[in-house]
């Protein structure tokens, strides 16, 4: 399934940039933290980024209302605490589909969701270790829409766990499957308009 | 367009490059190893709340063996992981009536869970320093088991994988319970008695 979401998503992408859709560069910082059950000591976020595209197509004739398609490299981690000091680091590809509303020219809002693909991880096979595809929600507010430049503040949630892992008891057991680590990261970025 | 295709696929090497840690930590307690059923030549476990590890040499820079397994008499062979914690470094288990008289005789060990502390079935632990025959370092076996989850035969490299997990009790020579829990292993066997 996660294929065609993906095939889907570059679909959208190819589509709006053949209509007249906006096109802008963005990137930014995130503070990324780990929601967690089972991890084991202290959790610490961790400073990330991220960096891609974005295309804003809009569907009515006031320019209220929009559809966003992006294209995301980003990093997401988090630290653990235990005996020292481990660190997390995630990259992954993000394709997020947002609807976009601006009631007027100085902001504008998005939400929806963002599809992504896991593709290097900062731990040893960590792509055998963690999920390769993800899902999570985005919430995003954009300032100075009608300008060249902007600035944007989003947070992403996952809603997929990263981890299917077996749960041990102490005699070494299988007691169970440990569905669980959610990332959520606030970013604050910049947005270059690209002109037409 | 050409030069940001290039650009994009340098980003990507450059978030993918750098060396490979040896270690693979368990997503929930990166402290241990994690479980795994590959052949990476690992283990884990705590011994008295303090972390155990299998290590790669003991002395100097002479590379050890991580597993040694041998007979100990007609029906009988040992599996001795070496490794390290705060007091103690190796883990042995001595296993019986097995029927083992090579490597490929542990294949019909795979899904099995062998209790320890019955039928001549021990585990212990104890320093590599310390002669297990001198009475002051003598450590005794108590209860527990040792789970064989995985053993398949590797045919690209023709070795014997087992993995699994573990965990025991047992009694200090100074008369003081002791216990290993969460233990986990998954190493590689060419021929009783030498890992690759």
């Amino acid at each position: 399934m996660s294929r065609y979401v993906l095939l889907f998503s570059g679909w959208l992408l190819l589509g709006a940039g053949f209509v007249s859709a906006q096109a802008s560069l963005m990137g930014g910082v995130s503070y990324s933290t780990v929601r967690s059950q089972y991890l084991v000591g202290k959790k610490q976020g961790a400073v990330c980024w991220q960096a891609g595209f974005a295309f804003l197509y809009r569907f009515d004739s006031t320019a209220r209302f929009g559809l966003k398609g992006e294209f995301i490299i980003e990093k997401k981690g988090y630290r653990q605490i235990i005996d020292k000091r481990y660190d997390f680091g995630f990259d992954y590809m993000s394709l997020p589909v947002l609807l976009n509303f601006t009631p007027n020219e100085n902001y504008s809002l998005s939400g929806g969701l963002s599809f992504g693909r896991l593709f290097g991880t900062s731990v040893r096979q960590g792509l055998d270790t963690y999920r390769l595809y993800e899902l999570g929600f985005v919430v995003e507010v954009n300032l100075f829409e009608k300008n060249r430049f902007g600035i944007y503040t989003r947070m992403n949630q996952d809603l997929t766990p990263m981890i299917h892992y077996y749960s041990l008891d102490e005699l070494g057991n299988i007691t169970g499957t440990i569905r669980d680590l959610k990332i959520t990261d606030v970013v604050l970025g910049l947005r270059i308009r690209i002109p037409q | 367009m050409k030069s940001l295709r290039t650009q994009t696929l340098l980003l990507i090497l450059l978030l993918t490059a750098g060396c490979e840690p040896d270690y693979i930590p368990d997503p929930v307690d990166p402290r241990l190893p994690e479980f795994t059923e590959e052949g990476n030549n690992e283990a884990g476990a705590f011994i008295n709340d303090d972390v155990w590890r299998s290590v790669e040499s003991l002395h100097g820079d002479a590379t050890q063996n991580l597993l040694t397994v041998f007979y100990t008499d007609a029906d009988a062979i040992d599996l001795k992981f070496e490794g390290g914690s705060r007091v103690f470094d190796a883990i042995i288990f001595h296993l019986s009536g097995l029927g083992i008289q090579n490597e490929m005789d542990l294949l019909p060990l795979q899904g099995r869970k062998i209790v320890l502390g019955n039928d001549g079935n021990t585990g212990v632990c104890f320093s590599t320093y310390c002669d297990p025959d001198d009475p002051a370092c003598r450590v005794t076996p108590g209860t527990g088991q040792l789970f064989f989850k995985t053993v398949k035969f590797d045919k690209k490299y023709a070795e014997v994988v087992i993995a699994g997990t573990f965990g025991f009790t047992f009694e200090d020579a100074s008369g003081n319970p002791g216990k290993v829990t969460f233990g986990r292993f998954d190493y590689r066997i060419n021929q009783i008695g030498t890992i690759p």
